[in-house]
């Protein structure tokens, strides 16, 4: 598989009043292969949202280089094109909304890239469809709930065909049914259409169906691998301000104890099964 | 303690967008609790606290402290709040003082302490807070990090001396570490000082683990109340309405669903680790 992402030596400076005030990312490569779902965790501060930021060209880098699908965030002229295959989704889903109607907020962004109109109706239609909410058509998106508003973010994204998610911290203001829609959502998008997917979190429990994790701490990577490598491994979570999901914690105490239980079993069926 | 009696509140009556977020809402919440509300979003959960120190009038119905309508006019509101606090969600976009001492001064400033009192209960509030109070006082809010703005904003609260806290979603938005730190920190206020605590969230495993009690709202309805182990023994009923369960809940009751004779009321891991231990050695089953 090919790099759809691949930040090379890459450092990011906060100025204030022309000096450097903070070193937010420190000498940072990382590469992400087309398709992969990955999740992106560490405490506030860790450079997570900044690392972000650099994957859509909202940002450059201050030294280093960030590539996306072959193109340098860094040329002026690349940046559109960028920007239509990176998608970005934040955590407030009441920002993200531009439009009175669901159908022309997903609308916005194609509109600006100057698609023609029938291509626009088929579009918003497909992308509806693809988040669930094509019964809500013609509905005013405040009145949306939360989880439903931040499924109309993603679609408003996928609609412009991009070939990768970036989403930051999509479920930190949702509650449990809104937080499920858009996890499946993203998941589907990854599974079936093969979105490369960087989701930054801070439940733990949503990184587990990501096929990778990569940690940050105080603007550097300190961990990238599988998520049983990451939660069972011998770096301390607790140091890096994390934490081990509920169940993983509990495999630790059976293990512990002598119960025979697959470093892989990450999830609550798993779990069952080798149990009964 | 708190008294809820036949409680509805209905917004913008009279109006085309007139919505009842609580109907015919009737609990009870006693000194030294830790009751947990639970809820969709929009089920009524953040109506109902803000009828609890008297921010919203009911449209019909009461609120009772210590056997007193807050209502009828015989009571000082403002006495009221001081004994029944409110933390709303996202409480650092509240802050707006210079230093952290004006802002944890302000809500005692308003009950007319004298200035060595209103010191007193600044460090007390800090304190509480694991903020130290000298290296804290004089720094802007807005130079913290998020979670030592929550905790600047939560000492406020503190500083009024309450006997009730009422906290809305506390720990949202904030990294596991801030989360853990947080929740630990209001467990003390709970055990160690005593304070009645009344915790609005949408996290099932830190709810299931902390409360003594839970009220559970669904369209502006209390449809399920009790401990949590009775709560969440109506997995049907919880999933119906929105929610899930604590992971470890659900995991005890697929194992008992599967035939193994084993408890389903325990909510932390050391508990439930036990107990999974205790049934697969203890003679209850010969496998694994």
């Amino acid at each position: 598989m090919s790099n759809i992402l691949e930040l090379k030596n890459v450092s990011f400076d906060y100025f204030l009043n022309g000096e450097t005030a903070l070193r937010a990312l420190d000498d940072i490569s990382l590469t992400i292969k087309k398709g992969e779902y990955i999740a992106l965790i560490g405490s506030n501060g860790s450079g997570k949202s900044t690392l972000a930021r650099l994957l859509n060209a909202i940002l450059v880098p201050t030294s280093g280089e960030v590539w996306v699908d072959g193109l340098l965030t860094s040329r002026e002229e690349h940046r559109w094109e960028i920007r239509r295959r990176v998608g970005m989704v934040f955590q407030n889903p009441d920002n993200q909304i531009v439009a009175t109607t669901v159908e022309e907020d997903v609308a916005f962004g194609l509109e600006n890239l100057g698609i023609d109109s029938s291509q626009i109706s088929r579009r918003v239609t497909e992308a509806l469809e693809r988040v669930g909410l094509s019964s809500f058509r013609h509905h005013a998106p405040h009145l949306l709930s939360g989880g439903q508003k931040q499924r109309l973010a993603i679609a408003g994204i996928i609609a412009m065909r991009p070939r990768c998610l970036v989403l930051d911290e999509p479920t930190a203001m949702l509650d449990p049914r809104g937080r499920r829609e858009v996890l499946d959502t993203i998941q589907r998008m990854n599974r079936q259409e093969g979105v490369t997917v960087v989701h930054i979190t801070h439940f733990m429990e949503e990184t587990l169906e990501a096929d990778r994790i990569v940690t940050m701490d105080r603007g550097k990577i300190v961990q990238n691998g599988k998520p049983e490598e990451i939660f069972n491994g011998e770096t301390d979570l607790y140091q890096l301000g994390l934490e081990i999901p509920v169940l993983l914690r509990l495999n630790r105490i059976l293990r512990s104890e002598g119960l025979d239980i697959p470093a892989n079993i990450l999830n609550l069926n798993d779990l069952v099964n080798i149990l009964c | 303690m708190l008294e809820v009696k036949n409680l509805s509140h209905v917004y913008m009556p009279g109006t085309p967008f007139q919505v009842e977020a609580l109907k015919e809402i009737s609990l009870k919440i006693e000194k030294g609790e830790f009751v947990g509300i639970i809820g969709e979003t929009g089920s009524g959960k953040s109506t109902l606290v803000q009828h609890l120190n008297g921010l919203l009038r009911p449209t019909s119905g009461d609120v009772l402290l210590d056997g007193c309508s807050i209502w009828s006019g015989k009571v000082n509101m403002r006495a009221i709040r001081s004994r029944v606090a409110l933390l709303f969600q996202y409480p650092e976009h509240q802050l707006f003082e210079e230093t952290v001492y004006k802002d944890v001064a302000f809500g005692p400033r308003n009950l007319g302490l004298d200035e060595k009192e209103l010191q007193k209960r600044v460090r007390y509030g800090l304190e509480q807070m694991e903020l130290d109070y000298e290296s804290y006082k004089d720094r802007s809010p807005f130079s913290l990090s998020g979670g030592e703005k929550r905790r600047v904003a939560m000492a406020g609260i503190l500083a009024m001396k309450p006997e009730v806290i009422i906290l809305d979603e506390p720990t949202a938005g904030l990294d596991p570490a801030g989360r853990r730190q947080l929740l630990a920190l209001i467990e003390k206020l709970h055990s160690e000082e005593k304070l009645t605590v009344i915790m609005v969230t949408h996290n099932m495993d830190e709810v299931s683990r902390l409360a003594n009690r839970l009220f559970v709202f669904s369209a502006g309805r209390l449809v399920l109340q009790g401990e949590p182990a009775v709560v969440f023994n109506s997995p049907q009923k919880i999933k119906e309405i929105g929610l899930e369960l604590p992971v470890l809940s659900e995991l005890l009751l697929k194992l008992k669903d599967s035939g193994k004779n084993i408890r389903t009321d325990l909510f932390t891991v050391e508990e439930v680790g036990k107990e999974i231990l205790e049934y697969f050695r203890g003679g209850r089953s010969c496998k694994v």
